[in-house]
């Protein structure tokens, strides 16, 4: 018997072994895989979309999963993103409009080479960043309500999430690059009014790396109203060191 | 050797202010590549004679173009995002596709116009009983006027109402969705056809002597009042059961309205049993009944059908495309239907007169809803043309399922039955 973890690893694992499954998607076409290897430029990402258990665990973040009678949902259309040959796995849910988690699909105890011992802080978790508290938008002039997805685009390939909270008009993009191991995450505002708050947990917070824009306040980033058209967070998901980025 | 579909160029505008697209500059050609892999089908979408759009069992959407006589000439993945789609898959305005999951209805443009799919828009993410676990169980199907068409797994509406499954309409123009039907029982696929009929696959797990099929007549759409709520609501009920033995003991799952010989009539896929079964719906006062004939066996598993606009048959399924021509080299049963004075069974070719007139060469039986089943004698007559044979029987009945049995009929030239039982359902009117 497995674990409800286990279960939701397996789950992740047996949908998106993405390198397997793109290159067995790619075997469909005409045209010889076209992977990028270089460090500092975006990776060609495998989109899929399927539902999964839920696997959060913090109060604030299961809300919005709650039905009326208390029962809780699962993810249901969840986007899981990875790239070619990837370690790491993104999800993003449309429910809540955001990243809900990052997954290392490899097992804790297969370091990779160049890795060094304890990557990942719980051996036993698979979940590099999990949502925590709020949407990351929460308390932001112009926000109320949930979250309202209205749907998603491909910038070169790149998924970008489109939705609102309360007033804002949001874009939210995520890639990888760095082998995988570096994580990009781009908000935009559509038209700011204001200057806009990013909530972050501690434990993402210690693997953000670099803001593009804006003001730290311990786990609140404070981006001003001319930057709001674009701020873009790097996170560290290895903790092998991260390649450095082109000046 | 690479094979190009025109695409024309449209406007697109997104009142949301996400998106905007203009028509100022000519849209480029999807380009279609000879291919050695075959692609694997679970739905089909026909653009127009020669091309379709489809969706592999990953759920990416492509596009295929072939001759007019339905080879394959190539093919292209329109997109490579991997959709949680059910087995439908609709043509939208300017080339976009409309797919649903269980949580979503998702239209897709080719905002860029580069042949590649790159705007996926959550079109429709609510509704009733949302919030409680009601689920998107068939569709979408685009209708002549516009709508889009799914269906919504069993809810009440009110605490203490028996929970109906639903068909809905959405439309731009309306407030909300539109009910068309309500059923008691889940609704697995449906397709629409002239003058409106649905017919809609009801799912009864439990059942395993047949399939049951609705067919309904909806309700018009008005489009200068969308929101109208049709009164009385029509009710999807059983209309045909579809014996287990005709398909093999497996389960039709899509199906597709197609016209031969100037009759509309309905083709189901038994993907499992590589099955195709035929109906010839009849009207008989405001009830739907009729034929259901066993029309071909497939070299492969068939998931999905669909009418081109040159009237040609196009299936596809794991082992990618196949055209369904009318299989007329095989000695068949091509239809049945019920006389005053009995039952008519028209063949492809003569039959064989010195068994035909033959009364054991018949198996009569009529099995009534009800439980009272019996066996009717038949007096067989065989028409001038040779290809017509009137089995003169007792009174048959109403609300019954009628099963013959051909057992020992060859054609005129020696050749055996393709397949020897055809079915008719009969209801009480």
């Amino acid at each position: 018997m497995f674990s409800s973890r286990q279960n939701n690893i397996l789950c992740v694992l047996s949908m998106s072994v993405l390198g397997n499954l793109y290159v067995s998607a790619r075997a469909e076409t005409s045209e010889a895989p076209d992977v990028v290897l270089s460090h500092s430029v975006p990776l060609i990402l495998d989109i899929s979309r399927r539902s999964l258990k839920n696997f959060l665990e913090d109060e604030a973040a299961l809300e919005r999963y709650l039905g009326p009678d208390g029962a809780l949902n699962d993810l249901e259309d969840a986007f899981t993103i990875g790239a070619v040959h990837g370690r790491y796995a993104l999800i993003w849910d449309a429910t809540a409009c955001r990243l809900v988690g990052v997954i290392d699909i490899k097992p804790p105890s297969e370091e990779q080479p160049g890795d060094p011992p304890g990557t990942n802080p719980d051996p036993n978790s698979p979940y590099v960043l999990l949502a925590e508290g709020n949407p990351p938008l929460s308390g932001s002039l112009g926000t109320f309500g949930h979250p309202s997805y209205f749907g998603f685009r491909l910038i070169d390939g790149l998924p970008e999430f489109l939705y609102t909270h309360g007033s804002l008009q949001v874009e939210e993009r995520l890639w990888l690059e760095g082998d995988g191991r570096v994580l990009k995450q781009r908000f935009a505002i559509r038209n700011p009014e204001n200057p806009f708050l990013l909530h972050f947990p501690a434990s993402w917070k210690e693997r953000i790396v670099k803001t593009s824009a804006g003001k730290w306040n311990g786990g609140t980033l404070s981006v001003p109203h001319e930057k709001a058209d674009e701020v873009i967070i790097t996170y560290r998901l290895s903790d092998q060191p991260a390649p450095k980025e082109p000046n | 050797m690479r094979q190009l579909v025109t695409v024309s160029c449209v406007l697109l505008f997104y009142s949301s202010g996400f998106v905007q697209e203009d028509s100022s500059q000519p849209r480029p050609f999807v380009e279609i590549a000879e291919q050695v892999v075959k692609p694997t089908v679970k739905a089909i979408a026909p653009i127009d004679d020669t091309n379709v759009f489809f969706l592999n069992k990953r759920g990416q959407a492509g596009v295929a173009k072939f001759s007019p006589g339905l080879s394959l000439i190539g093919w292209e993945l329109y997109s490579k995002v991997k959709l949680n789609s059910l087995n439908s898959l609709g043509v939208g305005p300017n080339y976009s596709l409309v797919t649903a999951s269980p949580v979503e209805v998702t239209q897709a443009f080719d905002t860029t116009r580069d042949g590649s799919l790159d705007f996926f828009q959550g079109l429709v993410r609510d509704w009733q009983g949302r919030d409680k676990g009601v689920q998107i169980t068939a569709g979408p199907v685009a209708d002549s006027s516009g709508r889009l068409l799914f269906a919504l797994s069993p809810f009440s509406i009110e605490e203490g109402q028996p929970p109906l499954a639903r068909l809905v309409a959405w439309h731009p123009d309306s407030e909300g969705l539109q009910t068309l039907t309500e059923s008691q029982l889940q609704i697995s696929s449906f397709s629409v056809g002239p003058d409106r009929i649905l017919a809609a696959r009801l799912s009864m797990p439990a059942y395993s002597e047949g399939y049951y099929i609705s067919l309904t007549e909806l309700p018009p759409f008005l489009a200068d009042n969308p929101d109208v709520v049709p009164d009385p609501l029509p009710k999807t009920l059983p209309s045909l059961l579809i014996p287990a033995e005709l398909t093999g003991g497996k389960e039709p799952t899509q199906m597709c309205f197609f016209v031969e010989n100037n009759q509309s009539k309905l083709i189901l896929t038994c993907p499992d049993s590589n099955q195709l079964i035929e109906i010839v719906p009849e009207k008989s006062g405001s009830q739907w009944q009729g034929a259901i004939l066993l029309r071909s066996r497939t070299p492969s598993s068939i998931e999905s059908v669909v009418e081109m606009n040159s009237g040609l048959l196009l299936g596809g399924g794991p082992d990618g495309f196949f055209p369904l021509e009318t299989p007329v080299e095989a000695f068949r049963i091509k239809s049945v239907k019920i006389a005053e004075d009995g039952i008519v069974l028209e063949f492809s070719e003569e039959v064989s007169r010195f068994h035909g007139v033959k009364s054991d060469s018949y198996t009569v039986k009529s099995v009534s809803l009800r439980g009272n089943n019996k066996i009717l004698e038949a007096e067989p007559v065989i028409e001038s043309d040779g290809k017509t044979i009137i089995l003169k029987t007792d009174e048959i009945g109403k609300g019954v399922v009628l099963r013959v049995v051909c057992q020992n009929l060859p054609s005129a030239d020696g050749d055996p039955l393709f397949h020897e039982t055809v079915f008719y359902t009969i209801h009480e009117g």
